[in-house]
């Protein structure tokens, strides 16, 4: 396994110009980094919305890279996403999934995809994402993995899919919201805006 | 109420880019209509919360998005609805269908009758009743007063024989 914010990192190193879309833990630890105009952390947030939110705004924009990073929690609430993604299947969309195995800003809570919730294995989203219809799923627990993820998270035509296997932040890890909500969904509806008329 | 050319025709004039939907059995004879048009995306998704998301997505892209779904969907698709649109205050519109409206003589037991109209209610959005066919060209001055007001609004369309 490796560090969420090690994941983080490696994307805001590398992004250029990417739009970033994070939720929960994510958008937690995001928020400690290099903020940018084409971040958007969905906070508040309709648990599970975040693959959908950034499908419809990968389609708007359809010569931008689009990064979704969503929570293995989040993900359960809305598998079907993952079918509506490959049905549509924008090209500049990349949905990375943090699994952490457990509901973290709840408490810690095991998700019902965890081991120890189920008598068989624990659930793997790639697997899922691949028998979606997805054209490329992929899961990544070491940092060799991460690395040679780089072409596919901000290069290769997708829609992509990554299963990023992460360890559980401890303590308390509620997330923050990062300033007024509609502020900051008229800002980036102004900068889609500004690029569809450029 | 409509055919599916007269509804592309009226989304098409309003200037709307993109239907994001699940059919119903009323809904879903738009469908041709829908894919046929050159100047509207038809974006179907598995669950209703997911068309909300979805259209604000296009939405914060720059895209002029309007959601279609059945007042069932409706019902499913709250939490998505509430943080689209009063979270975010993204102003979404919808065309929601009214389940056995017109047919409420013959299906009195639909629970549709009871709860579709508290629930929209309680939404707190501006919504457009076409509870008969003569009403129901108002909706599109309905779309354009909550474009330019950037307000939130609602078409609801009586379905049924009738």
């Amino acid at each position: 396994m490796i560090e969420l914010p090690e994941v983080l990192k490696f994307i805001q190193q590398r992004r250029g110009e990417s739009f970033v879309f994070t939720t929960m833990g994510s958008a937690r630890e995001w928020s400690k980094g290099d903020v940018q105009d084409r971040d958007f952390m969905y906070i508040p947030s309709s648990m599970g919305q975040l693959p959908a939110l950034a499908m419809g705004f990968a389609m708007a924009q359809p010569t931008q890279r689009v990064i979704a990073v969503n929570g293995d929690g989040c993900m359960l609430m809305n598998l079907g996403s993952l079918v509506t993604i490959s049905a549509q299947s924008p090209q500049n969309l990349v949905l990375c999934v943090v699994n952490n195995g457990e509901y973290e800003v709840t408490g810690h809570q095991p998700t019902v995809a965890h081991s120890s919730r189920r008598t068989s294995n624990s659930i793997s989203f790639s697997e899922i994402a691949k028998g979606a219809g997805w054209r490329s799923s992929t899961s990544v627990s070491t940092i060799a993995e991460l690395t040679a993820c780089e072409e596919i998270l901000f290069h290769n035509n997708g829609p992509h899919f990554i299963e990023f296997m992460v360890k559980p932040m401890a303590g308390d890890v509620a997330p923050r919201s990062p300033g007024p909500a509609p502020a900051r969904a008229r800002a980036l509806r102004e900068l889609g805006l500004a690029l569809q008329q450029s | 109420m409509f055919s599916g050319p007269e509804i592309t025709t009226q989304l098409v004039g309003l200037g709307v880019s993109h239907v994001v939907w699940i059919p119903d059995t009323t809904l879903g004879t738009w469908e041709s209509a829908f894919t046929e048009s050159k100047d509207l995306e038809l974006v179907q998704v598995c669950r209703e919360g997911e068309a909300w998301a979805t259209a604000a997505g296009l939405w914060l892209g720059g895209s002029v998005p309007i959601v279609v779904m059945q007042c069932t969907g409706f019902f499913e698709s709250g939490d998505s609805l509430r943080n689209a649109i009063h979270d975010y205050q993204i102003p979404l519109y919808g065309l929601i269908g009214y389940r056995s409206y017109l047919n409420s003589a013959t299906l009195p037991g639909d629970t549709c009758l009871t709860f579709t109209e508290p629930v929209v209610n309680a939404w707190n959005i501006d919504t457009y009743f076409a509870d008969k066919l003569e009403k129901r060209d108002g909706g599109q001055a309905h779309f354009l007063q909550c474009r330019d007001s950037c307000s939130p609004g609602l078409f609801l369309m009586a379905e049924g024989k009738a």
